[in-house]
């Protein structure tokens, strides 16, 4: 595999930012799928190559995997900051189509905490992109706690706005509700029994979700339930 | 414009490869990106030819990216006892293509650049692929190296025993394909279009004896060479200067030959 390290001007976010990108050395057209993997809040995109087994994973299953940061931004458009929702599915991945051939469909999508809330909202969202979407320690009550008033905080109040927060904003970011309004749409998904309002989402669905098994917690989990994750959403010879 | 940072299992040296890929900030108008394949001098890597000088920016201004690998001390060669210098510049080449399939692969749009012990690299590649590039500039570069090879054997070149781990000796370089003069003679000799060829040095360059003689080498064969000489030794002082220029007759075409 290729490591790409690089970081560039993007409009969405009036800034710029850092990711980095293991190809197949044949280029990224030669890979099956796409699996994007997501940061914890604040995390770098270095981070699964420093804490996980991804690369080895990526080269047995010939995946191209694309490793963005996201400040404290949850990769939503924030009331009081960037458009880091529009960063994550519009800007880069035609960013990254253009320069590396990167596909934007046959996509995977993984993260842990914020990351993990972003890939699961991803698979609701983007479901004619996104295959597959797994997290790990993530907490899907986290929008809806916000607006009743029940947790607070200067991260939460950038992201979705000052109470009470604007339905529009809901709608696009509370996971029960895009879980519950996803019908027959949306991408397989993978969650950990442990995170917060997991078995609700599941539910909401209406849809068999696949549980994770992994008992570790931190990093040690993240990579544990990342592998878990490729090795049962990823066909034999890479497909997704 | 951005550079991007490459690490990837090199075939080639057994081990951890390493380039810069630099792209203009005009890349997406993809009709006018250009490509400057950029070979670095001894005793540093890719990064100090774009730290040492403004080879980036004036780039950037011609809308043409960088692809910059790192090699070691082996001129680009495969060496006698060492790496496999020359099998690593052409993976990384081609990798480069691969990995950034922004860049054109037309030959009208790909240009060598080295650096000192870099423009050796250049003017094999562009003897080995001359239908590849479309041009190749040397900066105070060991051409000839049959001669260099002479000249360490006399006790008379400032080079050290990484030549001779390098090419082992003049006669083992002679007549090889690690002997570029006598690549260009076998081209010359059948005609080939050759990519157009740039040799500078300075007035003060400890390069400059080797240089003049390569230079007078070409225009026996009837090889089309242009050259200048830039004030001063042999180091970034000297040579940014004269980057602008080089990068303005790769691209004005047509078959120029001058000299100073």
């Amino acid at each position: 595999m290729a490591l790409i390290e690089g970081r560039d001007m993007f409009s969405s976010i009036r800034n710029s930012t850092r990711f980095c990108l293991l190809l197949p050395e044949n280029g990224a057209e030669s890979a099956p799928g796409i699996l994007y993997l997501l940061p914890v809040r604040r995390g770098l995109a270095t981070d699964w190559i420093r804490y996980t087994g991804i690369e080895e994973l990526a080269r047995e299953y010939g995946l191209a995997v694309v490793m963005p940061e996201g400040v404290s931004s949850d990769f939503c458009n924030m009331v009081y900051g960037m458009k880091w929702w529009d960063y994550l599915t519009k800007e880069l991945p035609d960013y990254l189509e253009k320069i590396f051939g990167i596909r934007k469909d046959t996509c995977l999508c993984f993260g842990a905490e914020m990351g993990g809330e972003a890939s699961i909202r991803l698979g609701l969202r983007c479901p004619e992109r996104f295959a597959a979407a797994g997290a790990a320690g993530a907490d899907y009550l986290r929008v809806s706690r916000y607006a009743a008033g029940q947790i607070s905080g200067r991260d939460l109040e950038s992201v979705y706005g000052s109470l009470p927060v604007a339905d529009g904003i809901l709608a696009e970011t509370d996971l029960q509700r895009l879980a519950a309004e996803s019908g027959t749409q949306g991408a397989r998904l993978w969650l950990h029994p442990q995170d917060a309002g997991a078995e609700a989402l599941a539910e909401r669905t209406g849809k068999p979700v696949h549980w994770f098994t992994s008992a570790e917690q931190g990093w040690k989990g993240y990579g544990a339930c990342l592998e878990e994750f490729v090795r049962s959403a990823v066909r034999p010879g890479g497909t997704v | 414009m951005t550079l991007y940072h490459i690490q990837y299992r090199s075939e080639a040296l057994g081990g951890e490869g390493e380039l810069g890929v630099f792209l203009p900030e005009k890349w997406r108008n993809t009709e006018s990106l250009k490509v400057l394949f950029l070979l670095h001098g001894a005793f540093s890597e890719y990064k100090s030819s774009l730290l040492f000088s403004s080879v980036a920016r004036y780039c950037d201004t011609r809308n043409m990216a960088v692809v910059a690998p790192s090699s070691h001390l082996g001129v680009y060669c495969d060496m006698e006892y060492g790496e496999k210098g020359y099998s690593m510049v052409r993976e990384a080449v081609s990798l480069s293509g691969r990995l950034f399939p922004v860049l054109p692969q037309d030959r009208e749009k790909r240009f060598l650049l080295g650096i000192s012990m870099g423009g050796h690299g250049a003017f094999k590649l562009a003897m080995e692929y001359p239908d590849r590039f479309s041009a190749a500039a040397a900066c105070s570069s060991p051409i000839d190296i049959v001669a260099t090879m002479e000249l360490l054997e006399s006790g008379k070149h400032f080079g050290g025993a990484e030549l001779f781990h390098t090419f082992g000796s003049a006669d083992a370089c002679r007549g090889t394909n690690r002997d570029v003069i006598h690549m260009a003679a076998q081209h010359a000799a059948r005609g080939t279009r050759l990519p157009r060829l740039f040799l500078c040095w300075g007035d003060e360059d400890h390069a400059k004896a080797e240089d003049l003689t390569t230079a007078e080498k070409f225009r026996k064969m009837g090889i089309p060479l242009t050259t200048r000489v830039g004030r001063g030794g042999h180091n970034f002082d000297m040579w940014d200067p004269l980057l602008e220029g080089i990068l303005d007759w790769m691209l004005e075409g047509g078959n120029g030959n001058g000299t100073d």
